[in-house]
Parts: C-alpha cells; sequence; structure tokens
C-alpha cells in the first residue's frame, strides 16, 4: 500500500507541491518577525500570479513578467502597509478586504482581457523553465527528484537560505526582529518603526510574487481563477508552526507538501476512505502543532524552573 | 506626499469597485444589454406593439454569463440559435444574471412582467424557479440539469436532465483505444468532487465504455476535492501518468482539469475534456492542444432549441414531468474534430458508433448514477472497476 513511497516520481511531486506553501510561509514568517499579520498573503499571491502573466504576454519577457509581478506584489503589501500602519486600520479586515478585491478583480481583469472567466489560455505568456542540475541528474533516484524542478522551486530553496540569513545574522534583521519583539524598545533604541514594517512588507510582497507567480508561471503556463486555492491561508497555519524561524517554516511546508502528495497517491494505492485520506493534511499538521506546543510549553517550564 | 496619499487611497477603493462589480454585478444593469442583443437580430422586438407579442412566444433564457465555455456558452448558444431560426415565431431573450441568486430572481419575475411564456434557467437557480413557478401558473418553466426535489411536482415545470453517462461512455472507448494504440491497458479519470452525482454519472459511463471496448482496461481515480486548484490536479495526473501507466486521463474536474490538461503535455501523454470543446481553448498552447483526444459535452443548446421549437409549433411541452436526455435525444455527445479523427483508430469509431446506435434501439444500457443512493453508486462503481 506505501509502495509508492520508493517512487521518485512521488518525492519529485512533492517538491513541486511544496514550492507555492513555501513560499508564502516565508511571506508569513517576514511578517510575524516584524509584529505583523497578513491575511492577504492568498490575495497578493492571486494578483502577482495573473500580473506576471499579463505582462509577460504583452510584453513576450519572461523578466518583465517577473518584474512586474514583484512590484505589484511589494505594491499590493505597501497598500496593506499604508492602511494598517498610517490609517491604524484593523490589520485583519484589510488583509480580508485584499483577498476580496483580488479573488474577484483578477476574474474581472481576466474577463476584460483575455474574454474568458476562467483561464488566460488565449494568451501566449512566458513562464520560468525547468532546470536540469548538470551531474545531479545523472544520479539515479536522487537526480529524478531533485533535478528537473522549475526554476522557481530552487529559488524558494535560496529565498529561504537569504531569510534566514538576513533575520539572524545581519542588523537588518535584528532590527526587525526587534521591531516584531516590542516596538516600544525598539522605537526608543533609535530604530525606525516604520521603515522597518515596510521593509518586511515589501519582502513580504516578494515572496507572495513568486509563490503566486510559480502557480501560474511555473507549474503551469497559464492563469486559471482562484487558483492559489487556500495556500496562502495555508502558509499562516504553517508560520504557526514555525512562529517566524524560516527553516521550520520550510520543513513544515514541506511536511505539508508530503502530506498532500500523499493523498493523491493513497486515493490510488489504497482502499482507504476518501473523507480519510482528504482529511489527512490538516490532521497531521494539528497534530505536529500539538506536539510542538508541547515540546514548546516544556522547554518554557523548564527554563522557569532553572530560573528559580 | 498627499497627492500620493490620495492616489493610494483612490487606488483601493477603484479595486473594490472592480472587485465588487465582478462579484456582485446587477440584475437589471448587466441584463439589459444582453437581453437586447439577440433582440437586434428580429425586427425591433422592443418597439414591437402588444398585438404582435401576443401572436409571438415570449422566451427567456436566464444565464450566470456567458464566457464559461461550457455549461451557459452552450445554453446561450441554443437561445441565439432558436433566437434566429425562430425569429418568426419567437422572441427569445438571452439574459446573463450573473451567479447572484438574488438577481436572477429579480431577472425571473422581470420576465414573467414582460409577459414570458416560457423561461429556461440552470439547476443553480431552482429556488427562484420554484417560488415563480408557484405565483405563475399560467408561464412554462424548463429547469436544465437539475431535478425537482423528492416528492415536489408543479405543474408548469419541465425538469430536464442529462445523461452524461452516455458521453462518459463514449469517452471511455476512446481512451482505452488511445490507450490500446500505445499499447497501455490503462486510462485515468481525476474528478472535482467526490460524491457528486454529476461526476459519478460521467465516472461510471467511463468505467463501462473502457471496459466495453476491452474487458481487461483498468480505470484508476483520484478526485481533486476543489474546482480550481490545477496544482493538485496536476499533482494527480502526473502520479496517474508517470506511476500508474494511464495512458489517457479525463479530466471532469472544472478550473482543476487545467492542471492536468498540463501534465498531460509536459509528459506528451493523452487528455479528455469536458463541458466544452477545450482542445479549442488551448490554440495558443498547441502542445497543450494536442493532447486533446476529444472532451464530453452536455448538448445544452440542441435541448433548448428543440423544447423551444417544439413549444411554439405544439404549444406542448411535458409540463410536471422529468425527463433525462442522453445519445438517444442528442443531448450529450462527445466532439469529433480532427485530434479526435487522427487519434482514435477505425475500430475504436467503429465501436462508438455501434454503442450509439444499442442505446439508441434499446440493446445497450448504460448504467448511470442519478436518482440512486451514495451506497449504491459506490458499490456500483466498486463493482464496475472490479
Amino acid at each position: 500500500m506505501l509502495q509508492f513511497l520508493m517512487s521518485p516520481n512521488f518525492w519529485a511531486s512533492v517538491l513541486a507541491s511544496t514550492t507555492p506553501v513555501l513560499l508564502a510561509t516565508l511571506a508569513a514568517n517576514i511578517m510575524t518577525k516584524a509584529g505583523l499579520f497578513n491575511l492577504g498573503i492568498e490575495g497578493t499571491m492571486l494578483i502577482c500570479a495573473l500580473g506576471g502573466v499579463l505582462t509577460s504576454a504583452f510584453t513576450g519577457s519572461l523578466l518583465m513578467g517577473a518584474l512586474v509581478g514583484m512590484l505589484l506584489g511589494i505594491f499590493v503589501s505597501f497598500v496593506l502597509g499604508y492602511f494598517i500602519l498610517m490609517m491604524n486600520a484593523p490589520m485583519n479586515a484589510c488583509g480580508v478586504a485584499i483577498n476580496l478585491a483580488a479573488t474577484g478583480g483578477t476574474v474581472f481583469i481576466l474577463v476584460m482581457i483575455c474574454g474568458s472567466k476562467n483561464n488566460s489560455s488565449s494568451l501566449v505568456s512566458s513562464f520560468f523553465p525547468s532546470v536540469n542540475i548538470p551531474l545531479l541528474q545523472n544520479i539515479p533516484v536522487l537526480g529524478q527528484i531533485l533535478s528537473g524542478q522549475n526554476f522557481v522551486t530552487y529559488l524558494s530553496w535560496i529565498f529561504v537560505a537569504l531569510c534566514y540569513y538576513m533575520l539572524y545574522h545581519t542588523k537588518l534583521g535584528l532590527n526587525i526582529r526587534a521591531v516584531g519583539e516590542n516596538e516600544e524598545a525598539a522605537r526608543s533604541a533609535g530604530i525606525n518603526v516604520l521603515a522597518m514594517k515596510f521593509i518586511a512588507l515589501a519582502l513580504c510582497g516578494v515572496f507572495c510574487a513568486f509563490g503566486g507567480m510559480y502557480l501560474s508561471m511555473g507549474s503551469m503556463h497559464f492563469f486559471t481563477a482562484g487558483m492559489v486555492s487556500g495556500r496562502g491561508f495555508l502558509s499562516l497555519a504553517m508560520d504557526a508552526i514555525a512562529q517566524g524561524n524560516p527553516l521550520i517554516g520550510c520543513a513544515s511546508s514541506f511536511l505539508y507538501g508530503f502530506s498532500d502528495t500523499i493523498t493523491v497517491y493513497l486515493q490510488l494505492y489504497s482502499q482507504l476512505d476518501l473523507q480519510l485520506i482528504s482529511a489527512f493534511p490538516y490532521l497531521f499538521i494539528l497534530v505536529v502543532l500539538i506536539i510542538i506546543q508541547f515540546v514548546r510549553s516544556r522547554i518554557e517550564k523548564k527554563k522557569q524552573q532553572s530560573q528559580i | 506626499m498627499k497627492k500620493i496619499t490620495k492616489l493610494l487611497a483612490l487606488t483601493l477603493v477603484l479595486a473594490m469597485a472592480l472587485s465588487l462589480a465582478a462579484c456582485g454585478g446587477s440584475g437589471s444593469g448587466s441584463s439589459a444589454p444582453a437581453a437586447e442583443a439577440p433582440a437586434a437580430g428580429e425586427s425591433a422586438p422592443e418597439a414591437a406593439p402588444a398585438e404582435e407579442s401576443s401572436e409571438k412566444a415570449e422566451v427567456y433564457l436566464l444565464i450566470k454569463a456567458r464566457g464559461d465555455l461550457s455549461f451557459w456558452d452552450s445554453m446561450a448558444e441554443g437561445g441565439d440559435r432558436a433566437a434566429t431560426e425562430l425569429a418568426d415565431k419567437a422572441n427569445v431573450h438571452v439574459i446573463e444574471t450573473t451567479a447572484d441568486a438574488q438577481a436572477n430572481l429579480t431577472a425571473m419575475y422581470e420576465a414573467v412582467d414582460k409577459g414570458a411564456d416560457l423561461i429556461f434557467t440552470g439547476g443553480d437557480f431552482l429556488d427562484n424557479m420554484m417560488t415563480v413557478a408557484d405565483e405563475y401558473p399560467d408561464v412554462a418553466f424548463v429547469l436544465l440539469d437539475e431535478k425537482l426535489p423528492d416528492g415536489v411536482t408543479y405543474p408548469n415545470i419541465y425538469a430536464v436532465q442529462f445523461a452524461t453517462s452516455h458521453a462518459g461512455f463514449l469517452a471511455g472507448i476512446c481512451a482505452a483505444d488511445v490507450a490500446a494504440a500505445n499499447g497501455s491497458k490503462v486510462v485515468g479519470f481525476i474528478g472535482g468532487m467526490d460524491e457528486q452525482v454529476i461526476i459519478q454519472e460521467c465516472f461510471m459511463g467511463y468505467i463501462q465504455g473502457a471496459k466495453y471496448y476491452d474487458p481487461e482496461v483498468s480505470v484508476v481515480y483520484n478526485y481533486v476535492g476543489a474546482w480550481g486548484d490545477p496544482e493538485k490536479g496536476k499533482t494527480q495526473a502526473l502520479a496517474q501518468y508517470n506511476d500508474m501507466g494511464a495512458e489517457v486521463v479525463f479530466a471532469f474536474a472544472g478550473g482543476s482539469g487545467n492542471g492536468v490538461h498540463q501534465a498531460a503535455a509536459e509528459v506528451g501523454k493523452y487528455v479528455i475534456g469536458a463541458d466544452s470543446d477545450q482542445s479549442l481553448s488551448y490554440a495558443e498552447h498547441p502542445e497543450t492542444q494536442k493532447a486533446f483526444v476529444t472532451s464530453v459535452l452536455k448538448l445544452l443548446g440542441n435541448t433548448i432549441y428543440d423544447l423551444t421549437k417544439q413549444f411554439v409549433e405544439t404549444g406542448d411541452l411535458p409540463l410536471g414531468e422529468r425527463h433525462i436526455l442522453g445519445l438517444a435525444e442528442n443531448a450529450v455527445g462527445i466532439v469529433e474534430n480532427d485530434l479526435f479523427n487522427e487519434y482514435v483508430s477505425d475500430h475504436g469509431k467503429e465501436l462508438i458508433d455501434q454503442a450509439t446506435a444499442a442505446v439508441k434501439d434499446g440493446s445497450l444500457e448504460i448504467i448511470g448514477a442519478m436518482d440512486k443512493d451514495q451506497a449504491t453508486i459506490q458499490g456500483e462503481i466498486a463493482e464496475m472497476l472490479g
């Protein structure tokens, strides 16, 4: 029943379906670190997914598409930032507003430009290529899994490393974390709180953009209405596990990718009830969350005891 | 700075307005031009005097919106055809009401106020139809692709359902045929949601068709669990193509099916579409387009045209009844385009003709999922899969 775990295709699919969630989780991580909560990740991804496709279709250039997608991501995040940081609007309401605007707005623009409410397949848009890594691709099994993934998948791994390094090993990261931990203290230490938050929002926008563009310009070669399909919201759960740490975020996204792909294969290889199978990824996340919370509280207790 | 602030605020307001326009839409606002569009082909029906409209039947089609390349487009196409070909006997109005049930209800009341004789709408608006049909017993209503709740009958509603199992059967033959040509005995199916009779109906036909071609063909299947998740559809299709050895996958999953098409193009295998000739939507993506063997269709347009014609010529419809239309009534079918002719062998085409004829003369009965409870359906599917 579990023989598919030996299949390299299975693991390649795991990495592929991890990618968009991983990027969204990174976006959520950096928000958490800066003391913000961005419910609008889902919508931002959707907007960037469409923006990238349309720009690359009209300019014929992948680079332009990616660039405009990124700028759109930053722009949408800044709109959110403007409202919650400068106008003191409630964070969650603004996030929801972005999601609603994105769900309806993308379809609206899709119809205006492509004449279809379903997808943008009437346009020829560029897409990120799959990358075969020399040497690695010749190794059996491992090569099949790790090589030949989409460019954005590799990019997401680089982003995780960079993000981690930035957060924990640079002054900028320290400042961002300080702002997130205690805004007043950070301000009294002379940190420009607003600037730090906007920098975090910009990074969040970039990660969202690549998460969205992976879906519409990597895995798929055109935009489909609603194609983010809850991955932005899932990233918030992943971030709850990671509590802002990109490495744990990466691990939990991978766990999600694994449990999501396993549902596909369980349907094919087992006779288990479908309802049970589809609940699997979420049960999985719940169990991991409980375990992590348990471990955390144990550590917390030990700390307190040692202090006494 | 202040200017930028204002600009930002304005942009967001605009974005909100756009989203509202796309989601909600207004029944009367968007319907007015749509109502006139088919009418433009007639002799100025909006200005027609009262006595003329009493001679001509007023037929209203209430659809969500054109442009879905599927269900609603097929309905609209039937309405447009009736509007031109039956122009001397009926004023046919195709009205887009958006997905908003309230807007649909408003449009339906407007239609009866304007003297509608016959109103068509889709199953999504069943409740509206029951409400209005109750108040206007003299108006005839046709409900498409849905039945009335159990035990409820209206003397003025005719419910039409489509035996997509018949179309699925033909698709199954095509799939098994193309698989056989490539030396495989495995065909795949990817559905949008589990335990949905609409999907199971088609799936059951598909299995029977594949087994009709060759009893040894095995069918593997997945359910995406969402209508708009192409990424997951792609993962499932790749699993079926790469690990299960499926040569052809039938994607019956709405927007999630796009991922299946993409996967087929990437691994160089085949796919069967649903609801419309989906290969047409990939004119700009030739590698995806040529993965299509065929697509399964509900020929709503045919049905609407036939019923409108019957109504205006005889003034009679089987109101109060419910029929399931299939191959025999030409209400379902598959796309037979150049790709189909290229991929499906003569033997396959022969079997398709043979099966169609057998269904028409009643010697072949295709088992469907309609009117059965889930336990029965699941049991039958398990039995069919063997």
